[in-house]
């Protein structure tokens, strides 16, 4: 086994920090109303997983990340093919894609809760406007960055365009798809649970507003922790994926 | 399975360098000469003359400025581009990436599986077949570059620098068992290398090519016997006349640098009609 020693010491990191977190939480006056503690925490989870309460607001922030995150794939892929492939398109669309990226996307949360209402399509297009702009760049940068010998080789034996696509072009982008959705997890969920907080009738982002409305330091914490779990299992699963999927890299860690 | 050779022809070609309009000049000009069927010619050239680009437009891949390229099996004449580097999809095994030859030539996917591994075990890499590039020699990647050529079964081999990247000895062994490829099959060659020696061990014909732009100078005839040996044939008798007539062409006179008188490489543009 490769790197138990590091691994043991990343989970005593986390032991301290929860045994920090209690003792401040319990010993210094006034601290537990405002970080609460870990055990008020877990007995939280416990109560809210077998209430159901957990799973009602787990579902749609989820629904909102992953539904985010495949549509701004979707989108940004396909515009950053239509950019790197077409000069014309590039030099329309640059400036627009260059504002958009320095526009402050949380802003468009209160924008996008009037135009798509308070249930889900509000948060994920929200999560789409964030996501869609680094997996364009990431899909132009990948596309720019494709051996050109093995774009002559596939010419020189007539590929059609269908094939030269199929064969070199998205298996040259699948690293740089995969560190996309590395990165646009985080952001995703950023969009999905601004758009909660913004206006929201469920959700972990809507749990944190409503615990804090009623002075529930403890379940704002728990939603927060749970938003946490969420983004590390999510990076995590796309992990297993990648090391299939780039296994003929020979990569360290592949073995495990 | 479509004819093993055909004759090239190439006439008048000019090709300009990409994305320069008008200001920069062609990188190749006025460019005649022709390629019998199974013959072997040698381009050779100083650095940046316009070799690589001229085998590009008669493969296909660059446009062309002005003249023609006529292969004599027609549009649908084959060739097999073999560059300097192995140019293997990373992410597919060996035999993947011969799947692909096999694939883009017509055969069924249920066929391709093995005829890739014959060719694996013809070109000495039946063992290596379920391999990534990554983790194959620069001598077997090459020697898997030169099956995935042989795989789409072309007509003639346009070799762009194909054995410059490899070490002395991996060489001797990938130019050896090209060679043998060719005494089986009978491919017309052309052959682009900056390597001089190795065009005059390879070749019938060496054509030598000036810079900027790029021009045949003078056409130099090999005549030695086949089979050759991409090693023993240097020692072979009349190997160092035609080699120095090589380097006479390219401008170079007994005992001294560049001539440039004429005769060289800035000298009258003869054309290599066979």
């Amino acid at each position: 086994m490769r790197g138990a020693v590091p691994r043991a010491a990343s989970w005593g990191l986390a032991a301290l920090l929860v045994a920090g977190w209690q003792a401040a939480g319990s010993a210094v006056p006034g601290a537990r109303a405002l970080v609460s503690t870990p055990v008020l925490v877990a007995r939280r989870i416990v109560e809210i997983a077998g209430n159901g309460v957990l799973w009602h607001n787990l579902v749609p922030t989820l629904e909102e990340t992953v539904g985010g995150l495949a549509l701004g794939l979707v989108v940004g892929v396909a515009g950053g093919v239509l950019m790197a492939r077409s000069r014309f398109a590039a030099t329309v669309l640059d400036p627009y894609v260059v504002g958009i990226n320095g526009l402050p996307r949380v802003a468009l949360g209160p924008f996008f809760v009037v135009w798509f209402g308070i249930g889900i399509l509000s948060k994920v297009m929200l999560a789409v406007s964030i996501v869609f702009v680094v997996v364009l760049f990431n899909t132009r940068e990948g596309i720019a960055s494709i051996d050109a010998d093995l774009v002559d080789v596939l010419r020189s034996m007539r590929a059609s365009r269908w094939q030269m696509l199929r064969t070199v072009v998205l298996p040259s982008l699948v690293p740089w798809l995969l560190a996309s959705i590395k990165i646009g997890i985080g952001l995703a969920l950023t969009g999905a649970v601004v758009g909660e907080l913004v206006g929201a009738s469920a959700g972990l982002g809507w749990y944190i507003t409503n615990s804090l409305n009623i002075i529930d330091m403890t379940g704002a914490v728990t939603a927060l922790l749970v938003m946490g779990v969420l983004a590390m299992a999510m990076y995590y699963a796309v992990l297993i994926v990648e090391r299939r999927l780039l296994a003929w890299r020979g990569e360290p860690g592949a073995g495990h | 399975m479509s004819a093993r050779r055909a004759s090239v022809s190439v006439r008048e070609v000019s090709v300009r360098y990409p994305g320069a309009a008008g200001e920069a000049g062609p990188a190749v000009e006025g460019v005649s000469f022709a390629v019998e069927a199974g013959e072997f010619v040698a381009i050779v050239g100083p650095s940046g003359c316009g070799k690589s680009t001229l085998l590009k437009a008669i493969a296909g891949l660059v446009p062309l400025a002005a003249g023609e390229v006529t292969l004599s099996g027609g549009a649908e004449t084959r060739v097999g581009f073999v560059f300097q580097s192995d140019a293997l999809l990373p992410w597919r095994t060996a035999s993947g990436n011969i799947e692909v030859a096999l694939r883009l030539s017509g055969e069924r996917a249920t066929a391709a599986k093995g005829r890739a591994r014959a060719l694996l075990e013809r070109v000495g890499l039946g063992e290596a077949s379920e391999k990534f590039p990554g983790q194959l020699s620069g001598g077997m990647r090459k020697r898997v570059a030169l099956a995935r050529a042989l795989a789409y079964d072309p007509a003639v081999f346009l070799m762009d620098e194909s054995f410059t990247a490899l070490d002395a000895q991996t060489r001797i062994q990938v130019g050896n068992f090209f060679l043998e490829i060719l005494a089986q099959s009978g491919q017309t060659v052309l052959f682009v290398t900056h390597d001089i020696e190795e065009a005059v061990t390879l070749a019938d014909r060496v054509l030598v090519m000036s810079r900027g732009p790029g021009r045949i100078v003078r056409t130099i005839e090999v005549g030695l016997a086949r089979p050759r040996d991409y090693y023993a044939s240097r020692f072979a008798s009349g190997f160092k006349e035609r080699q120095q007539a090589v380097w006479d062409a390219l401008g170079y006179s007994h005992g001294g640098g560049a001539a440039g008188g004429s005769g060289g490489v800035r000298g009258c543009v003869m054309r290599g009609w066979a």
